[in-house]
C-alpha cells in the first residue's frame, strides 16, 4: 500500500511566460481531510486540474494511489470523485439525468443516485429540470455527483462557493464524516481559512504558485511568537526603557508590542512602574491562524 | 464507448436537436408535395420528365444548396453547446473515459443526426409522393439511394463545423464560419471547374449531379470527401488529446 494517496513532485505548469503552479510537491495521507489553502489565483485549481489530467503539467509528475497519472488515469478516475471550480451540469437535463450520466460513466450502482440525493438533499428535487435549480442547489449536485460510486479520493475544489451559512455547515459535516464513514481521502480547496480550519487533518498553503507550508495547523500555529502587548502613558519613552532592558519592541498607534511570551508579563510591569510609567493594559496576543495565513501568503506577495 | 454513446443520446433529450433534425426537411418536402399538387396541371403538365422526377426536384431543390450547410452549422455547434455552456468538459473528461472516445462517440451522435435529417427528406418524399398517388415506377435509386450518397457528400461540412465548433467554446464561431462558408455554394455549384474546389457543393452534386456511368469528376467527389473527412477529424483528434480543459 502506498504511503500518500496523492503525492505530486515538482508539479509546474506554464502557461505563455508564467507559472500558475511552480514545482510543487504535495503529500496527502490516505484516509485524511487535507485543507489546500491559498488566495485566489494561487494556482489552486491549476494545480487540481493537474491532479485530475485535465491540464497537462509542463514538468513534474502526479502520482495518485501509488501510481503516475499519466500512464493509469484510467484506472485512477474510477476511484476519483472530483467537483472543480463551478459545477457542471446539463441545464436541460433533471438533476436525477445528470447524475445517471456520471453513474452510467462509472458503471456505478443505480441505487447510488437516491443515495448521493439524500446526502445532499435533493431528493424532492430529483425531477426538476437543473437549470431552474439555485446556485446552491446546482453546487449540492455537484457534490453529489463527486460521491457517486464511493470514491475512495474525493476532490473538491471550493465546494462551499454560492452556499448559504446553513448550506456551509452541511458540506462542512459531510466532508468530516467522509473519511470514517466512507474510508475515503478528501482533499479540499478553499481561499478562507476558517472553513478549512475546523475539517482538515492538515493543510498545504500555496501562494503564487509555490506551497509555503505543509502539514498539521497546530504546527503552523506553533510557528507565531507570541507576544506582550502594553498601553503605557508616555509609549516613546517607556519604549526607550524597555529596549535598553533588552527587549525588542515594535511601537503601533501608540501600543507597545514586546516580542516575548507571558513568563516576562510581570516583570516588564515591574520595570515599567517602578521607573514611573503608568501601565493601563497589559496582556499577551498570539496571532490567530487567519493573522498568520494573511501574513504568510501577503509576504509572499511583496517579494 | 458503448456506454459514452448512451451517455450522449441522453443529453439530446429535450435539447431540441432531434426537432432540428427532423422539423427542417419535413417543412421542405411538406411544401415540396404542396408546390406538386399546386401547379401539376400547370407548369408541370407536358414536362418530358416523370411525375415522381417532379416532385424529387421539388422536394430536395431548396435543401443541399441552402439549408442542409445552415442545419448541419446548426446542430454540431449546439450538440458542442452542451459541454461548453456550462463547462461540462471538465466534468465529463474527470471521468474514466479517454478524450479519444469522448470525442468518438461526439462525432457518431453528429453524424447520426445529419443521417436522420437526410434520412426525414428521403423517406419523407417517398412517402408523400405514394399518398398523392403519384403513378409510375417509384424511382427508389433517385429518391433514397442519391440521400444515402448525399450523406457521405456531407461528411467535410461535418468535419469542418465539428472541428470548428470543438475548438471554439463561442458558439459564434462556428455558426459565423459555417454560414460564410455556405453562403457562395450556389455559385460554386454552377461552376464547371470549380466546385470541386468547394466542399459546400458536393450535397447540391449529391442530389443533382448527372448521374454518370464510369470514373467521373462525381465519383472524385466522394473519394475526396471521405479524405477530407479522416483528415480534418484526425486533425482535430490530436488538438482535442492535447488541449489543456482550463
Amino acid at each position: 500500500m502506498a504511503a500518500f494517496v496523492i503525492e505530486t513532485n515538482n508539479l509546474t505548469k506554464t502557461f505563455k511566460g508564467f507559472k500558475p503552479v511552480d514545482a510543487l510537491s504535495l503529500q496527502v495521507k490516505k484516509g485524511e481531510v487535507y485543507g489546500f489553502l491559498g488566495p485566489n489565483g494561487a494556482g489552486k485549481t491549476t494545480t487540481i486540474r493537474m491532479l485530475l489530467g485535465l491540464i497537462r503539467p509542463t514538468k513534474g509528475e502526479v502520482r495518485i494511489f501509488g501510481k503516475p497519472l499519466e500512464r493509469y488515469r484510467l484506472e485512477i478516475a474510477r476511484k476519483i470523485g472530483s467537483m472543480v471550480e463551478t459545477p457542471s451540469y446539463y441545464g436541460h437535463l433533471t438533476g436525477y439525468e445528470n447524475l445517471e450520466i456520471t453513474r452510467k460513466l462509472l458503471d456505478a450502482e443505480r441505487k447510488d443516485i437516491d443515495r448521493v440525493l439524500e446526502i445532499v438533499r435533493l431528493t424532492e428535487w430529483r425531477n426538476t429540470k437543473v437549470k431552474t435549480y439555485s446556485l446552491g442547489m446546482k453546487q449540492r449536485l455537484g457534490i453529489a455527483q463527486a460521491l457517486i460510486g464511493k470514491p475512495e479520493l474525493l476532490i473538491l475544489d471550493e465546494p462551499t462557493n454560492g452556499l448559504d451559512p446553513a448550506g456551509i455547515h452541511e458540506i462542512r459535516d459531510l466532508i468530516v464524516t467522509l473519511p470514517e464513514q466512507m474510508n475515503m481521502t478528501v482533499l479540499v480547496s478553499s481561499h478562507i481559512l476558517q472553513e478549512v480550519e475546523r475539517i482538515a487533518d492538515r493543510v498545504g498553503i500555496i501562494n503564487h504558485g509555490k506551497l509555503l507550508f505543509q502539514g498539521e495547523l497546530a504546527e503552523l500555529q506553533s510557528r507565531s511568537q507570541a507576544k506582550i502587548y502594553v498601553e503605557a502613558d508616555r509609549p516613546d519613552e517607556a519604549a526607550r526603557l524597555l529596549f535598553n532592558t533588552g527587549y525588542r519592541i515594535e511601537k503601533r498607534e501608540g501600543a507597545l508590542y514586546i516580542d516575548a511570551d507571558k513568563s516576562r508579563a510581570a516583570e516588564i510591569n515591574k520595570s515599567l512602574i517602578l521607573n514611573g510609567y503608568d501601565v493601563s493594559h497589559i496582556s499577551e496576543e498570539r496571532k490567530s491562524l487567519e493573522d498568520i495565513f494573511l501574513e504568510m501568503t501577503k509576504e509572499a506577495q511583496s517579494v | 464507448m458503448n456506454r459514452l454513446l448512451g451517455v450522449e443520446l441522453m443529453k439530446l433529450r429535450r435539447s431540441g436537436m432531434v426537432w432540428i433534425a427532423v422539423g427542417a426537411p419535413l417543412f421542405l418536402t411538406l411544401q415540396g408535395i404542396a408546390n406538386f399538387l399546386r401547379y401539376s396541371d400547370t407548369m408541370f403538365a407536358g414536362s418530358t420528365r416523370t411525375k415522381w422526377e417532379i416532385l424529387y426536384e421539388q422536394c430536395m431543390i431548396m435543401y443541399p444548396s441552402l439549408l442542409l450547410p445552415l442545419v448541419i452549422t446548426v446542430m454540431v455547434a449546439l450538440l458542442a453547446r452542451l459541454e461548453h455552456s456550462q463547462n461540462g468538459w471538465k466534468q465529463l473528461l474527470a471521468l474514466p473515459v479517454t478524450r479519444e472516445q469522448v470525442y468518438k462517440s461526439k462525432l457518431v451522435i453528429a453524424c447520426l443526426l445529419v443521417l436522420l435529417n437526410l434520412g426525414v427528406l428521403s423517406i419523407g418524399t417517398l412517402v408523400g409522393g405514394l399518398m398523392i398517388g403519384i403513378e409510375g415506377d417509384v424511382p427508389y435509386e433517385l429518391i433514397l439511394g442519391r440521400g444515402l450518397l448525399a450523406f457521405v457528400a456531407t461528411l467535410p461540412v461535418i468535419a469542418i463545423q465539428f472541428v470548428l465548433s470543438y475548438r471554439f467554446s463561442h458558439v459564434g464561431v462556428p455558426l459565423a464560419i459555417g454560414t460564410a462558408l455556405a453562403a457562395p455554394t450556389l455559385f460554386a455549384a454552377n461552376s464547371e471547374r470549380f466546385w470541386l474546389y468547394d466542399p459546400w457543393t458536393y450535397p447540391v452534386m449529391a442530389y443533382f449531379g448527372p448521374a454518370q456511368e464510369g470514373i467521373t469528376r462525381g465519383d472524385w467527389m466522394y473519394a475526396i470527401a471521405c479524405g477530407l473527412f479522416l483528415l480534418i477529424i484526425w486533425i482535430g483528434l490530436q488538438e482535442f488529446k492535447k488541449r489543456d480543459m482550463v
